[in-house]
């Protein structure tokens, strides 16, 4: 199984180094970016980066319990309620 | 005028009515109540087969053994067999199905009738039907163990025109008789003679059907040594004929020696013992001979009393249900006695048995056809062409075309599709083979799943999901430096050089040395001061976790070498509650946009 895994990982290695190099990573590693810790010292923008991944995070599964809750649990809602005024008219 | 049309209306009917009256008569001793309508009389009310009625059984009856292969001329032999009640019972076991207005016959009812026919026939009819000996049930004993004697007989049957030739042969000292009855075959009748002398059983003699006298023929004897060669045809054995006679009427005796005087299963090692003598009748094909029981018997039938004709197909018949509709059974039985004239007019008095046969079955099979195809034509002459050669001609040529055409389709794509088809069977054929290697490798794989404890298992997976982890990693560390596959990481370096911390104030990252030559405090510490020496200080953080800043002045022409040190330690207490206030401000701020955001997307997916 082993052989397989590493030919899949030689073929990937393949097709991704044909790929163009990464033209910012050059840049962004020379940015003298020390005095963001002076910075941070005052404006807390560490903290407000960390609150804000986390933040979103939580938004995308607050977005998908939504879109369950509006087309599978609001629609099984719908249906019981019907059953439930059809037995109404029964009786 | 509608007085006018309702007498020529009257006039029309009174005709059909004194017409149908003697067709009714006719009918009525095949059965059926007359009329043009006989199907209720085939079958009753209740749906099932009238057998109530002795001229509808022989309706049944004489349909069964046409499609067996028998047609009865004289009807009082289906008069008897429908008389008989066993027969009305086997006939009742047809079914008669309404939709499809059919009647099939089960596979007893059809052997029963034909039983009976051949119990009739044992009893009533003037001769009874043998086959010949073929040549390949001769035993080669019976020819002196001589290959030459064996080519000669077969020499002669085939020079012979009827295909039969009488031989004897002489075990002791290879004498080979032969007598060219078969060119004469269709002018002699064999009669039944039953001759109790010299231990013989029965024999046959000939009589010339023309003349009703003993048939007499020459004969011709030779005697073969094994260093002769093999006698071409009759005119050579006739030339190298040691011994010819004159045959006398007893000459042509053809020993039979079953007590039922049946020709078909001679006995040749019986009949070649010692220096016994005798004459039998040889075919190629061992066809069947009529042998009358008596003379009278034979002399009734060349004047044409015959009571039974029977197809070729008869005596093969293999026993199978019957389905027919009542429409098609009734015609099949009312044209059989056309097909019968039809039969008379074509043979002869000396026409073989096996050709009386033959034309028989090629004029059922054109009224079936008729009946098949026609549809609306049955009742009618039953004309048919015997003579079948320039049809047969015509359709071997037209085969002969097709095969040809055929042949050279298929030379000339068959290569091609040759080796596609190939091609498909080795691809098919390897297929199977890395099939069966992976379906192998499958069992052996569950073989030890099926051995193997649950630590191992575990232990198995962990390493093997590490290792893979591990090859995959390195894909990843590549990919990163690869454009488009690095914009997340880059994303990522952009954040976190937001997320740079200060250090913690427990550590030590500056320190102030050398002389002070100014300094502005506001505390403890001094908040901005003029150093000497600006190489011995750098910027960097205070004992306390402050930043601290260095900016050095430096006029080498005036001398000058000092820095100016902002320490801002004084103002930690300050940062860290600007820092917690900004955060939470933050924070209610995202809560803001939560709320805001949710209900936007409320709306959105309603």
């Amino acid at each position: 199984m082993s052989w397989l895994i590493n030919l899949i990982k030689i073929l990937l290695l393949k097709m991704i180094n044909m790929l163009p190099d990464d033209p910012f990573s050059q840049y962004l590693a020379e940015l003298d970016t020390d005095f963001f810790a002076y910075l941070n010292w005052i404006i807390p923008l560490d903290n407000c980066v960390n609150i804000t991944i986390g933040w979103v995070d939580c938004m995308l599964i607050a977005l998908v319990i939504i879109l369950i809750k509006e087309y599978l649990i609001d629609k099984a809602i719908d249906f019981i309620l019907s059953l439930t005024s059809f037995f109404k008219f029964l009786v | 005028m509608s007085n006018i049309f309702k007498k020529i209306l009257s006039f029309i009917m009174v005709v059909i009515v004194f017409v149908s009256c003697p067709l009714c008569v006719n009918a009525s001793e095949h059965g059926g109540g007359g009329g043009t309508n006989h199907n209720p009389d085939f079958i009753t009310d209740a749906g099932t087969i009238n057998i109530q009625d002795d001229g509808v059984v022989m309706y049944y009856i004489e349909y069964i053994l046409s499609q067996i292969g028998a047609v009865i001329v004289d009807h009082d032999i289906t008069k008897v067999m429908a008389n008989d009640q066993t027969m009305k019972e086997y006939i009742a076991k047809g079914k008669f199905d309404a939709n499809k207005k059919t009647v099939e016959f089960p596979k007893e009812t059809v052997v029963y009738v034909k039983q009976q026919l051949e119990q009739y026939a044992k009893e009533n009819e003037p001769y009874t039907m043998y086959r010949t000996v073929p040549l390949t049930s001769i035993p080669y004993t019976a020819f002196n163990n001589q290959g030459n004697v064996y080519q000669s007989l077969k020499n002669l049957l085939a020079d012979s025109s009827s295909g039969v030739v009488g031989v004897s042969f002489v075990l002791a000292d290879g004498k080979f008789t032969f007598t060219d009855i078969g060119s004469h075959f269709k002018d002699v009748g064999l009669v039944k003679h039953y001759y109790d002398g010299l231990g013989y059983k029965a024999e046959v003699k000939a009589y010339e059907i023309s003349t009703w006298k003993h048939a007499t023929y020459p004969r011709y004897r030779f005697t073969m040594s094994a260093d002769d060669a093999a006698i071409k045809d009759k005119e050579d054995f006739i030339e190298r004929a040691t011994e010819t006679f004159t045959s006398y009427s007893e000459y042509i005796r053809f020993i039979c020696l079953h007590d039922d005087v049946s020709i078909q299963s001679i006995d040749m090692n019986v009949l070649v013992t010692g220096n016994q003598v005798v004459n039998v009748l040889v075919s190629s094909d061992s066809r069947r001979i009529r042998v009358y029981n008596t003379y009278a018997d034979f002399q009734d039938y060349t004047l044409g009393k015959r009571k039974v004709y029977y197809t070729s197909n008869y005596y093969n018949y293999v026993p199978e249900d019957l389905s027919v509709t009542i429409d098609d059974l009734q015609k099949t039985v009312d044209d059989l006695s056309k097909v019968i004239d039809e039969l008379l007019k074509q043979i002869q008095d000396n026409t073989d048995e096996s050709e009386i046969e033959e034309l028989l079955r090629q004029i059922l099979e054109a009224l079936k056809n008729q009946q098949g195809g026609g549809g609306g034509t049955g009742g009618g002459d039953v004309n048919v062409d015997i003579d079948l050669s320039t049809t047969n001609g015509l359709l071997s040529k037209i085969l002969a075309k097709v095969t040809q055409i055929f042949d050279k389709m298929s030379s000339s794509a068959g290569q091609t599709m040759d080796s596609v088809v190939t091609a498909i069977e080795d691809l098919g054929k390897m297929l199977k083979r890395q099939l069966g290697i992976i379906s192998g490798d499958l069992d052996d794989i569950k073989d030890k799943l099926d051995v193997i404890s649950e630590q191992e298992f575990t232990e198995k997976t962990d390493s093997f999901f590490d290792s893979t982890e591990e090859s995959f990693s390195e894909i990843s560390e590549v990919a990163k430096n690869k454009f488009p596959l690095s914009v997340p990481n880059d994303l990522k370096n952009i954040i976190s050089v937001f997320t740079k911390k200060p250090p913690e104030p427990e550590t030590e990252a500056y320190s102030v040395k050398g002389n002070t030559l100014y300094g502005m405090s506001t505390g403890d510490s001094e908040i901005i001061m003029i150093m000497e020496g600006s190489e011995t200080y750098s910027s960097g953080w205070s004992d306390t976790g402050a930043p601290v800043f260095n900016l050095p002045i430096v006029l080498e022409s005036l001398g000058w070498d000092y820095a100016i040190v902002v320490d801002l330690s004084n103002f930690g207490s300050i940062a860290k509650l600007c820092r917690t206030y900004m955060t939470l401000v933050y924070i209610w701020a995202l809560l803001m946009l939560t709320i805001k955001v949710i209900g936007l997307w409320g709306e959105l997916v309603d």
